[in-house]
């Protein structure tokens, strides 16, 4: 059994969230609502918020918001902005910039969001019982909404964790290269998720660790084209990167040509195919009797 | 200028827990913009009424709450909900439970729904959630989601409310003024939900709109406590002979076409009591070997011959 070196994860006691928004002042309000209520006992947080919008009116209604904003119980809000990299590079770019002041973890959180108000003071005691733990990512929990996959109700282990909310590990992110850039939006945090797996980083879900995320439906079924073609897409160039050739063609034919958004699905799956430099056939380094749906989704 | 919007949550000034955080929680998610909430702490227990309170400080900075401390008649159900009922100021109203939840679009869609079509009573649809307790690694207790699934859409009929408590307490958004001269029976221990809706259908400015969207949570317990069972029979009957009393001189018109929905009503309850039963019986070790040996040829053609010889015997 490897033994994981112990960190003092919580050193300073800073923790470091990064937002990306995106035409998202109007949830704005709520958001820093929740924020400036967050109980923190004796934590410093600062959030770094970085718009994409690439629209001056969009940046000067998000401006607008965050002037009101005053530092309090140690709470800070820093304010930039950047091009529209997507999720993943967006990310990165924003890790890049600031990782001289995080320590050994960073938070990422979606705009859409209310936070809870013991987040903070959960997320810390989680990060204390679990520093013995091998851990890469830790999934905030998704409220009310959970994101329909397993997870072990003891070890709290899961297949793969959302983006939305997400304590990420340094030290292994940098070793596995951090986000995708290939992936513009959608699949990028399960593509992370199977790279920390494969290298052995467990990848966990914290079911206290409470926000609202203010997805666009309740109800999955109704999710939008953007939404629908890019995770489709995302899902062929997870099978191409980390899987065979016939898990991809299995894939295309499970939702077929006569699929509406096939072509578009398929266009947009072949430019991220092209500029992925090496595949990595997940079985060289996982337990070789599992097909890549159950490594994917299956405990 | 939008009408305010007031949910009713009962509690009973118990342990503050993870249920009532989630209730809260999904009230300030909410997106309709004038909302408030009437809390009913029924207790009188003074440290545990303190207790409530001071666990609503920090959602009090997100929502507007309004506590009220009901200490008398404990143990009566809907003494606290009439309570509630008498300090209202606003156009609409809804009720939640302290370990139910809403979607954040509940009061938006609903109420939109009510000012379009100009009604007075109007729900959607419930998830059935089933939680249990659990420890986990990291030494602390949560809620577990063991099972969710979509209540099935029943279609609305007055005829079908007579009969069936088929639209859960945390679905539907009630004009104010459609509850004048109503309270809830504070004789029934139990379905004093379902009075109240029979007592809003037969007012004269009854009207509905249904709509097959998915507004909350509704909390089930695995061990049926939630429901009549051995031990709350006597009192669950007590309750339905209460509310039935009560209506049996009530009239209603049914037509030929409301019996459709009380039909397909009853025909999904006996489908899937037929399923569980059936479940029941797969789940049977004999059935299992059984099934086990007519998918099988050598063991079939055994078991056949056997049943023949048998049958032969038995004919002799």
């Amino acid at each position: 059994m490897i033994k994981w070196k112990h960190q003092d994860v919580m050193k300073e006691n800073i923790i470091n969230i990064q937002i990306i928004l995106y035409f998202s002042s109007g949830h704005l309000p709520k958001l820093l609502g929740s924020i400036k209520n967050l109980d923190v006992k004796d934590q410093k947080v600062s959030f770094f918020l970085v718009d994409q919008s690439e629209n001056e009116n969009e940046y000067n209604k998000v401006l607008k918001e965050c002037k009101n904003f005053k530092e309090i119980n140690g709470i800070s809000l820093k304010l930039s902005k950047q091009r529209n990299y997507g999720f993943g590079k967006g990310h990165n770019e924003i890790y890049r910039k600031n990782k001289k002041v995080y320590k050994d973890f960073f938070i990422i959180l979606n705009p859409d969001s209310i936070l809870h108000s013991d987040l903070i003071i959960n997320i810390s005691r989680y990060l204390d019982s679990l520093k013995d733990i091998r851990w890469g990512l830790l999934e905030l929990k998704q409220f009310p909404s959970e994101n329909p996959k397993s997870y072990n109700p003891l070890s709290l282990e899961t297949n793969w964790t959302s983006g939305a909310g997400l304590v990420i590990r340094i030290e292994p992110f940098e070793k596995i290269g951090m986000f995708d850039e290939n992936i513009f939006m959608y699949g990028e945090d399960v593509d992370i998720s199977i790279r920390m797996r494969m290298k052995r980083y467990k990848i966990m879900t914290l079911p206290n660790a409470k926000f609202t995320h203010l997805t666009q439906d309740t109800d999955v079924s109704k999710e939008s084209e953007f939404t629908r073609i890019n995770k489709q897409a995302a899902e062929l160039y997870l099978r191409y990167k980390f899987a065979r050739d016939s898990d991809v063609e299995a894939y295309m034919k499970l939702f077929g040509e006569e699929d509406p958004h096939f072509e578009e699905i398929v266009k947009k799956y072949e430019s991220m195919r092209r500029k992925l430099k090496k595949r990595t056939f997940y079985k060289d380094f996982v337990d070789k009797n599992q097909d890549y749906t159950n490594f994917r989704w299956v405990l | 200028m939008v009408k305010k919007w007031t949910v009713i949550v009962r509690t009973q000034g118990k342990e503050v827990d993870l249920e009532l955080k989630n209730t809260l929680n999904s009230l300030i998610a909410q997106t309709y913009e004038n909302l408030s909430v009437l809390l009913t702490i029924h207790s009188d227990n003074e440290e545990s009424i303190e207790n409530t309170i001071a666990f609503l400080k920090p959602y009090r900075e997100m929502l507007n709450i309004k506590p009220i401390v009901v200490r008398e008649k404990q143990g009566n159900r809907s003494y606290p909900l009439n309570v509630a009922l008498e300090n209202l100021d606003c156009e609409y109203i809804s009720f939640l439970d302290d370990d139910d939840i809403y979607y954040p679009n509940m009061g938006t869609t609903l109420i939109n729904a009510m000012e379009q079509k100009n009604k007075t009573f109007a729900f959607g649809r419930s998830i059935d959630v089933i939680e249990r307790l659990e420890k986990n690694i990291s030494g602390e207790e949560y809620l577990y989601k063991v099972s969710k699934s979509k209540r099935a859409y029943q279609e609305f009929s007055k005829s079908l409310l007579i009969l069936e408590n088929f639209i859960p307490f945390n679905t539907f958004v009630v004009k104010r003024s459609l509850l004048e001269g109503i309270q809830f029976n504070e004789e029934m221990d139990y379905l004093e939900d379902w009075h109240f809706l029979k007592q809003l259908m037969f007012k004269k400015e009854f009207s509905f709109v249904q709509l097959d969207t998915l507004v909350s949570e509704y909390k089930r317990r695995n061990d049926h406590t939630d429901t009549y069972n051995e031990e709350n029979y006597g009192k669950w009957l007590e309750s339905r002979e209460i509310t039935d009393d009560y209506f049996k001189e009530k009239e209603i018109t049914v037509k030929s076409v409301d019996l459709a929905p009380i039909k397909s009503f009853y025909e999904e309850l006996f489908e899937n009591e037929k399923k569980k039963q059936l479940e029941k019986i797969t789940e049977n070790p004999g059935y299992k070997i059984w099934s086990r040996a007519i998918n099988n040829k050598i063991l079939k053609n055994t078991v056949v011959k056997f049943v023949r010889k048998i049958r032969e015997l038995l004919q002799k």
